[in-house]
């Protein structure tokens, strides 16, 4: 998934969580993270440190089912690192 | 738009907030007074705007409010006189939908009257719980979901036991779209297997010739679920009385136990899974026995049944072709084989349903009863949850909720015929009685 296309799934993902449409989200959650992994992959580079603790704590909010706060780690958080 | 700080609770907030209840909405006003389930809570102060965090759980955004809260608005059409909010979170839901001018009526609903104590404890709400467009309700009255809605997400995930049963049905109507897309006539590998089945669909019965034929009586729906074991000794004493229906998954566990359901149901279409409810038996004894199936079962299930099979509809659009080709009757399904085998037991005139096994939870973290091909033991949790027959609130699954619901409102269409639930360790199910032995 190019830059472009990751952009609109985590746009779609955070708007979803925001509108409590949890099944949809979780599901386009999983396809970002795949793309990002696959993407850091393809370009054989280590994710930055920053990237990990970010993906860690969208991990552990939704583990405790806490959508608002992966919709701000998403938009506010991920994005900017995603596409400068 | 009041976008106010949270503070750390405080009760002159509690205070100023609770005298526009006392004033508009005494009823709430002393429920929250009654309330002493506080749950815990904390002030972010990581994030650009401070929020609450309750239970672990952001109740608004940390960056923008008024943006998040804007998006969760659009939920309900700009054209709209009437609106519904459920949960009321901070209170930027309400307070957007307010700014519109069309509103003329807005109904609040508490998902958790503790939750409520402690954002009336932290932030001034009674801009909008003044506006006297505003009815604020409890979520205990409400049977179901109101249009058009909009909703603030961690109520309901903070929702409290009484709420349960209106959460579960506001997170089915969310997921709708989604679920519709799964069955929807463009989806490739559903299309593929009615194509397969053509066959089938034109040489096989229809269900609507087994409609009528148990009018008056009472029959007995196995399904797969862990207590159906519980059941085994009692109906054996009842076959010979009564007809036994059992869903796919449930065969294995029942066949095991010497028991031969009288119909098997099955309606779904992945290709592997059903098989294994069917593949290591030996059926002969069904060869005079129906089995009844939506046509998107996969044919290697279908070969294996040695008796009468009948074709049986969901009513979705993906079948309309098929309806019309090869026309049999329709059962109601929505998200689990149960809802078809109950619809056919009405349908056949019976004016008793016994469920046993309908838990549409993990009673002891099983998910399904012994020898069921798929059962197995899951790790002890609560993160989706709904109450048992005794109250208590017990593991289940996001999709066993949907279909609980969906199973509640259809028993809701049918008074005129009396539902049994065999258990109270499984979840609790609107409108049945339990079974006494």
């Amino acid at each position: 998934m190019n830059h472009d296309g990751l952009t609109k799934a985590l746009l779609l993902t955070t708007k979803s969580y925001r509108l409590g449409m949890e099944a949809k989200a979780s599901e386009n959650l999983v396809t970002v993270i795949d793309s990002i992994l696959t993407n850091l992959n393809n370009a054989a580079t280590t994710p930055s440190t920053h990237l990990n603790n970010i993906l860690a704590e969208i991990l552990a909010a939704q583990g405790r089912r806490d959508f608002l706060r992966i919709a701000d780690l998403l938009e506010y958080e991920l994005a900017p690192v995603l596409v400068p | 738009m009041n976008n106010s700080t949270p503070s750390l609770p405080s009760a002159g907030l509690l205070k100023k907030n609770l005298e526009v209840l006392d004033k508009r909405w005494p009823d709430i006003y002393q429920a929250i007074n009654r309330t002493t389930k506080r749950p815990s809570i904390a002030v972010s102060r990581d994030t650009p705007v401070p929020t609450l965090i309750i239970d672990g759980i952001h109740l608004s955004s940390g960056y923008d409010r008024v943006k998040e809260a804007q998006l969760q608005s659009l939920l309900v059409p700009d054209k709209s006189n009437k609106a519904w909010v459920y949960g009321v979170g901070l209170g930027d839901l309400p307070r957007t939908l307010l700014e519109r001018n069309k509103i003329e009526q807005l109904f609040v609903v508490i998902m958790n009257l503790g939750l409520v104590k402690q954002s009336f404890s932290s932030l001034d709400h009674t801009d909008w719980l003044s506006d006297p467009r505003v009815n604020l309700l409890t979520a205990t009255d409400q049977i179901d979901v109101h249009f058009p809605f909009a909703t603030t997400p961690p109520c309901l995930e903070l929702a409290d036991n009484s709420s349960a049963s209106l959460r579960d049905l506001i997170y089915l109507e969310l997921a709708t779209p989604s679920i519709c897309k799964k069955h929807s006539p463009d989806n490739r590998h559903l299309i593929e297997r009615l194509a397969e089945n053509k066959n089938f669909m034109q040489m096989d019965g229809d269900v609507t010739s087994l409609f009528g034929s148990a009018i008056g009586e009472t029959i007995i729906i196995a399904a797969a679920g862990p207590t159906l074991a519980k059941h085994y000794e009692w109906i054996r004493q009842q076959q010979e009385k009564h007809l036994l229906i059992a869903v796919d998954a449930a065969l294995r566990p029942l066949h095991k136990a010497g028991i031969n359901p009288d119909i098997v149901v099955t309606i779904d279409g992945h290709p592997k899974l059903i098989y294994t409810f069917f593949n290591d038996l030996d059926l002969t004894q069904y060869e005079q026995r129906p089995l009844i199936y939506f046509p998107i079962v996969h044919k290697n299930v279908l070969n294996l049944w040695p008796g009468p099979r009948f074709v049986a509809y969901a009513d979705l659009p993906l079948y309309r072709e098929y309806i019309n080709k090869f026309p049999k009757g329709i059962l109601f399904a929505s998200g689990g084989v149960l809802h078809p085998a109950t619809d056919l037991a009405i349908k056949m005139g019976a004016t008793k349903v016994v469920l046993l096994g309908a838990d549409y939870a993990f009673p002891n973290n099983q998910t399904h009863v012994n020898n069921c091909s798929i059962a197995q033991k899951r790790e002890a949790g609560l993160n989706f949850w709904v109450l048992s027959g005794r109250g208590e609130r017990i593991p289940t699954a996001p999709n066993y909720r949907g279909a609980l619901r969906d199973l509640e409102r259809y028993i809701a269409y049918h008074p005129e015929v009396t539902f049994i639930n065999g258990s109270r360790e499984g979840a609790f199910i609107k409108n049945t009685t339990f079974l006494e032995k």
